[in-house]
């Protein structure tokens, strides 16, 4: 932990697009760490203790250039893409388990940071490649002695700009967690997440026409999102060597053992331990115990979504799982 | 209060870790303006309860619409 350095121990919140030119809104979070299922929970209760609320630092978007070049902070040793409804959460929850991580579960600055470089196409290469690199370095500064691994989950759409990411940190691995498309379809049904509502997702993302039939159906049009996210995994695992598809039904075991292994991260046994410990735990509600809901979901799956899952999704998940057992097992 | 008042604290907090520290470990938003008060005062700066718990409200409502248009 860098004492030297005016911002040691800042985090940067949100990215405020009111403030002229774009402005990097710190909390201050000193050791805390991010254990929450998603970033924003830890987030939220930094912002609302009285210290951020009135101490809060705003800085221009070049600080992230300029600091990342004196502090690079800690190279990503992993990235998690995933289409939704996965077991994305439990593998945060696991990594995040590992006393010296870092985990940072669909952080909301990277997000905000991938809608501004769609809205400048022209900006060079170069600069987008800096700026995530900043706002990464920022994220995942060591604020404890101990923080040595970072590990960042990416929000689902995300793996329309996973080209970026990874040619920002080319020695990272990833992976992408994907499941049996009815399943993920049954999630959505249940709790709609924000991939159903048409004009949520960054106009980069290749999503159905504003006049496309499938807006007013808010599953139809998740299934069409997701396919778009299946075979956008697919091409990156081709364009990108270091990815490596995981199924959900190989959880939560896989986590400890295919995925420690792409993360290189030479378990101890009482590493191990407390990652099967957290993979024990529901990974949104930890207060609660994991049950596998595989054989649920699919007895509540009626005619008409298996129709969806089959005309949007069969297809690219079929040829994620064709990959996937193209991959060597484990000795 | 003028707002560089206030700057003058917020930079003067940021360059004082041992403060810093000691501040943020406050969770009680009362116990906490009357720390600020007290070490402004110290300071000689100008700075009164409303004005902080005015500029904390303002920096909430930030954080709560910073997604909106």
């Amino acid at each position: 932990v860098n004492r030297s350095d005016p911002l040691a121990g800042w985090v940067p919140a949100f990215l405020n697009r009111k403030t002229p030119g774009v402005g990097v809104e710190w909390v201050y979070a000193g050791e805390r760490r991010f254990v929450e299922p998603f970033f924003h929970q830890t987030l939220t209760g930094l912002v609302r203790c009285p210290f951020n609320l009135l101490l809060r630092r705003v800085t221009p978007l070049d600080t992230l250039l300029e600091r990342a070049e004196r502090l690079p902070g800690l190279v990503p040793a992993g990235f998690v893409f995933h289409v939704s409804r996965c077991g994305s959460t439990l593998a945060a929850q696991a990594l995040a388990a590992l006393p010296d991580s870092v985990v940072l579960s669909e952080p909301e600055p990277l997000d905000t940071l991938f809608g501004l470089l769609n809205e400048v196409p022209a900006m060079a290469d170069e600069l987008r490649l800096a700026l995530v690199r900043g706002l990464v370095a920022a994220l995942g500064q060591p604020r404890r002695p101990s923080d040595r691994r970072l590990f960042i989950k990416l929000d689902a759409w995300h793996i329309a700009w996973a080209g970026l990411l990874l040619r920002a940190y080319p020695r990272t691995p990833w992976i992408f967690l994907y499941r049996e498309p009815v399943e993920i379809l049954v999630s959505h049904r249940r709790q709609p997440g924000s991939q159903l509502i048409p004009g949520v997702l960054h106009s980069s993302f290749p999503v159905p026409p504003a006049d496309d039939p499938s807006v007013y159906d808010p599953l139809e049009y998740g299934a069409r999102v997701f396919s778009v996210v299946l075979a956008a995994a697919e091409s990156t695992l081709h364009a990108f060597p270091g990815g490596r598809p995981v199924n959900y039904r190989e959880l939560p075991e896989a986590l400890c053992t295919t995925v420690a292994d792409h993360f290189r991260l030479d378990l101890t046994p009482a590493e191990q331990a407390l990652m099967e410990e957290a993979c024990r735990r529901d990974a949104k509600e930890p207060v609660r115990f994991f049950v596998a809901d595989a054989a649920a979901k699919q007895r509540d799956a009626d005619s008409c979504l298996r129709v969806l899952a089959e005309r949007w999704l069969d297809v690219p998940y079929r040829r994620l799982e064709a990959l996937r057992e193209a991959f060597p097992a484990r000795p | 209060m003028t707002p560089t008042a206030l700057e003058t604290f917020r930079s003067r907090v940021s360059d004082d870790p041992d403060l810093l520290g000691r501040l943020w470990k406050i969770s009680d938003r009362g116990e906490f303006v009357a720390a600020c008060l007290a070490v402004a005062a110290e300071w000689g700066l100008a700075l009164a309860e409303d004005d902080l718990r005015e500029a904390m409200q303002s920096s909430y409502r930030a954080w709560v619409e910073r997604n909106l248009p």
